[in-house]
């Protein structure tokens, strides 16, 4: 454990090195700039309560990566399972349901329902046609974005309005608020948090979760273990359709408060960064998002601040997950720990 | 090299020192990288590598946390620099800081550019700092939301800000409703029009603006269809609202009276509108407006006017007229877009948001500032837009005398009453009137246009 937390931290520091290297390159002083990161994140109550919010709402992505990783697939249709979170929630908040008190919670449940049928069918592909689930997926939020699109200037659009810039706005009695005043996202914190420990539980400490790993690890032997390889594709699918229908959900009824066509926004591919990063380890998935999250919120005060191009968070982000692959890949990070810790001892 | 610049910085209070912190780092990385290379790559070591995973058992963390710890305090090595004073010269009569919201890039040689420029224009006018955010829409920023934008720049001390689409609606109401005490200008809204639809007399906070477009729409159709030689006009559209069905038909009756007036047959007019769905184009959301406009030219127009936020059209156009085949294209929102592509460039009608700001920003100023809904009317002389005009037609290289002249005559008959355009009689699409003969339809009417005319090929966005 010690291990893999020194291991990350180097590789954190150097990474930071790296995108300060390439900000200097840029003729942009990079202190500048973590300080209005940092302060734009998490200078007030208000920032932090969108930081985690983002955060949340990229780490449901990163779980969704996660579980069928432990099938050793990948599941690139996240975004589109978000947009069908999305759209489940604006199908209830179209409905008379929309105007009772647990609205939020139908909203939620209805998300994760229309996220998993999307995951379902991803896992469908793969399995009965054998379609590669990375193009499967890729096809999947190709139909999902078409169909959004269509909704937004179709049945569901603004009266004599036919624009792509959105829906009218969900109900107020639909929308998940923060804690009193505040726009503090409790709620989405509490799903997150659910989601997170019902997946540990799921894949350390089920026969369930052993299984999905077995047919990950091979899945010809999981399969001579009498482990129904197709079966647990499709729940691995399922389950993280469900959690990505859930952020897609969140991102409807708690940020944008309508429909719009790009209500992914492009979370679910950053979730897919994230999962890269952070492996099989939900614990990491959390803390990269939380960084991620970060950057993103605060970015905008490099443009409002600094006057920055509003493109800069992005080439941060990006030079920090490259740099993060080549050091893992290279594994300069447990080399140097080696070296740092344990120059004497022989290994050998 | 590259620390040249500066070797202390200071922000927010607190002083960097870079000199120091290299020349300290130097040693410590001098010393990892002698590690490094030593250990790793001398092939008696080699082995080493492979036993990192036996790391776990022989590690000792508290000598590696003091390692990261120092090597962060290091990077952090800082002490507070002398407060430089705030230089906010506080000036009664005038705002120091202003925020202007854009829905696209300020250098869109468009819609967002011509804001920013008006911004540019209070910066010369008062002296005031404007702070800009661009790409402000779901696409571009979806995890950024307008309110969110209006209140960070009033944290930075903003008094006035500009909210510069219609897409904004929902966040500058939030934005107005959360912040009474702050002046807000949402351009092309309808929040502050008394008769309107959508008054909201709670936000005394929130005035509208927008420009009689009408006029120079009117010319831009009325200087397509005096240059078109098939009578095919593409009309590149945005989404559908109200705004965009009352320009798209004060280009059409603009198109219809320059070809009638060149002796044409009304018949022989075919102006077609496409909207893409979007004020600019957004991959896999909206049409793509190259491919719409390379259709267009296919289907046998000869002349597109492009109502959209940045000049795809131009580029297209030029292009296509490039390979040879004679077709001419009209721009839309910056005065400048005709630079973009100046050989097929029949004119562009524009906004000059600067006056009208500089007014918005002087009345905050001086406490004079109130929720107005301004609808203002362009200053033609002759049917030629004054330097000053809130909105105008500016032509281009590739518009002949000819077609120069009968614009400016046309123009000038509307005798600045934007009635006098949708002067009746005028029907809808669907055959229902907007105004009989020898009538004139209000401005109430007019804003809320519910319908493209009769005459005119293209969805009006009805249920």
């Amino acid at each position: 454990m010690y291990k893999i937390i020194l291991q990350n931290s180097i590789a954190t520091f150097l990474s930071v090195i790296s995108v300060t290297i390439v900000l200097l390159i840029l003729q942009v002083m990079p202190f500048e700039i973590y300080g209005n990161l940092f302060d734009g994140s998490f200078g007030s109550l208000d920032k932090i309560s969108r930081t985690l919010l983002i955060a949340t709402i990229m780490a449901l992505a990163g779980f969704a990566l996660v579980v069928t990783f432990s099938t050793g697939l990948w599941n690139i249709g996240i975004e589109g399972q978000m947009l069908f979170g999305a759209i489940g929630a604006t199908f209830i908040a179209r409905t008379f349901l929309a105007e009772y008190f647990f609205a939020p919670i139908i909203i939620i449940i209805f998300g994760t329902l229309f996220g998993s049928f999307l995951g379902l069918l991803s896992a469908i592909l793969k399995t009965r046609f054998n379609v590669h689930e990375i193009f499967g997926g890729l096809g999947i939020n190709f139909v999902a974005s078409g169909l959004i699109v269509y909704l937004v200037i179709g049945p569901w659009k603004r009266e004599g309005i036919a624009s792509t810039g959105g829906t009218d706005l969900f109900p107020k009695s639909s929308w998940i608020n923060g804690i009193g005043d505040s726009n503090f996202p409790i709620y989405p914190i509490i799903i997150a948090i659910i989601v997170f420990i019902t997946l540990f539980i799921l894949l350390s400490r089920t026969s369930l979760g052993l299984k999905l790993i077995a047919t990950g690890t091979n899945k010809d032997a999981a399969d001579k273990f009498k482990i129904d390889s197709v079966k647990h594709i499709l729940y691995a699918f399922i389950i993280a359709g469900a959690i990505g229908g859930i952020a897609g959900a969140i991102q409807a009824a708690s940020i944008h408060h309508k429909l719009v066509p790009n209500i992914a926004g492009g979370y679910g591919f950053l979730g897919i960064l994230i999962a890269l990063i952070a492996g099989r380890n939900l614990f990491t998935v959390v803390v990269i998002s939380i960084i991620f999250a970060s950057i993103m919120v605060g970015g905008v005060q490099l443009q409002l601040r600094l006057g920055l191009d509003s493109s800069f968070p992005y080439i941060i982000e990006s030079v920090f997950v490259m740099s993060w692959l080549i050091i893992k890949a290279s594994k300069i990070d447990s080399k140097l720990l080696m070296l740092l810790v344990n120059k004497e001892t022989d290994f050998g | 090299m590259l620390i040249q610049f500066h070797f202390t910085y200071c922000y927010k209070n607190v002083k960097f020192y870079f000199l120091s912190l290299i020349k300290v780092n130097i040693q410590l990385f001098g010393a990892i990288i002698f590690c490094i290379s030593w250990k790793i790559f001398h092939p008696d070591n080699l082995i080493h590598t492979r036993g990192y995973i036996l790391i776990d058992k022989t590690i000792n963390p508290k000598r590696l946390i003091f390692i990261l710890v120092c090597l962060t305090t290091l990077l952090l090595a800082v002490s507070a620099c002398s407060s430089d004073s705030d230089s906010s010269s506080s000036n009664s009569s005038s705002i120091d800081k202003f925020g202007m919201i854009l829905v696209g890039p300020r250098d869109d040689k468009g819609w967002s550019q011509a804001h920013f420029e008006g911004g540019e224009a209070i910066e010369n006018a008062i002296g005031a700092e404007m702070i800009v955010a661009d790409f402000i829409n779901p696409a571009d920023s979806p995890n950024t939301t307008v309110a969110q934008v209006a209140a960070d720049m009033i944290d930075q001390g903003a008094k006035l800000i500009f909210a510069t689409s219609d897409d904004m609606k929902d966040g500058i109401l939030e934005a107005a409703a959360s912040h009474p005490d702050v002046s807000m200008v949402w351009s092309t809204g309808d929040s502050a029009f008394k008769d309107g639809k959508d008054y909201k007399p709670e936000l005394e906070n929130l005035a509208n603006v927008m420009g009689q477009m009408e006029f120079g729409k009117y010319m831009a159709g009325c200087a397509a269809a005096s240059e078109s030689k098939s009578g095919n006009i593409g009309f590149l559209g945005p989404l559908i609202n109200d705004e965009t069905r009352r320009l798209t038909n004060a280009a059409y009756i603009g198109a219809r009276d320059c070809w009638l007036d060149k002796g044409n047959s009304i018949s022989d007019l075919n102006f077609e509108v496409i909207w893409i769905g979007f004020w600019f184009h957004i991959p896999g959301v909206t049409l793509d407006p190259t491919t719409v406009v390379n259709d267009f030219i296919d289907s046998g127009v000869d002349v597109v006017i492009s109502h959209i936020d940045t000049p795809e059209a131009l580029t297209v156009t030029d292009q296509r007229a490039a390979a040879g085949e004679d077709v001419l294209v009209v721009g839309y929102d910056y005065e400048n877009s005709c630079d973009v592509t100046p050989e097929v460039c029949i004119g562009v009608p524009y906004f000059n948001w600067g006056p009208a700001y500089i007014d918005a920003a002087k009345r905050v100023g001086n406490n004079s500032f109130s929720a107005d809904f301004q609808w203002i009317a362009p200053k033609l002389t002759n049917g030629v837009t004054a330097e000053d005009s809130m909105v105008g037609f500016k032509g281009g290289n590739a518009m002949s005398e000819e077609t120069r002249k009968r614009v400016n005559r046309l123009a000038d008959q509307l005798n600045g009453d934007i009635a006098n355009i949708f002067a009746g009689p005028i029907n809808f699409q669907d055959g229902s009137v907007l105004a009989s003969e020898g009538k004139k339809p209000s401005l109430y009417d007019i804003w809320y246009t519910p319908q493209l005319l009769e005459g005119m090929t293209g969805d009006s966005g009805g249920n």
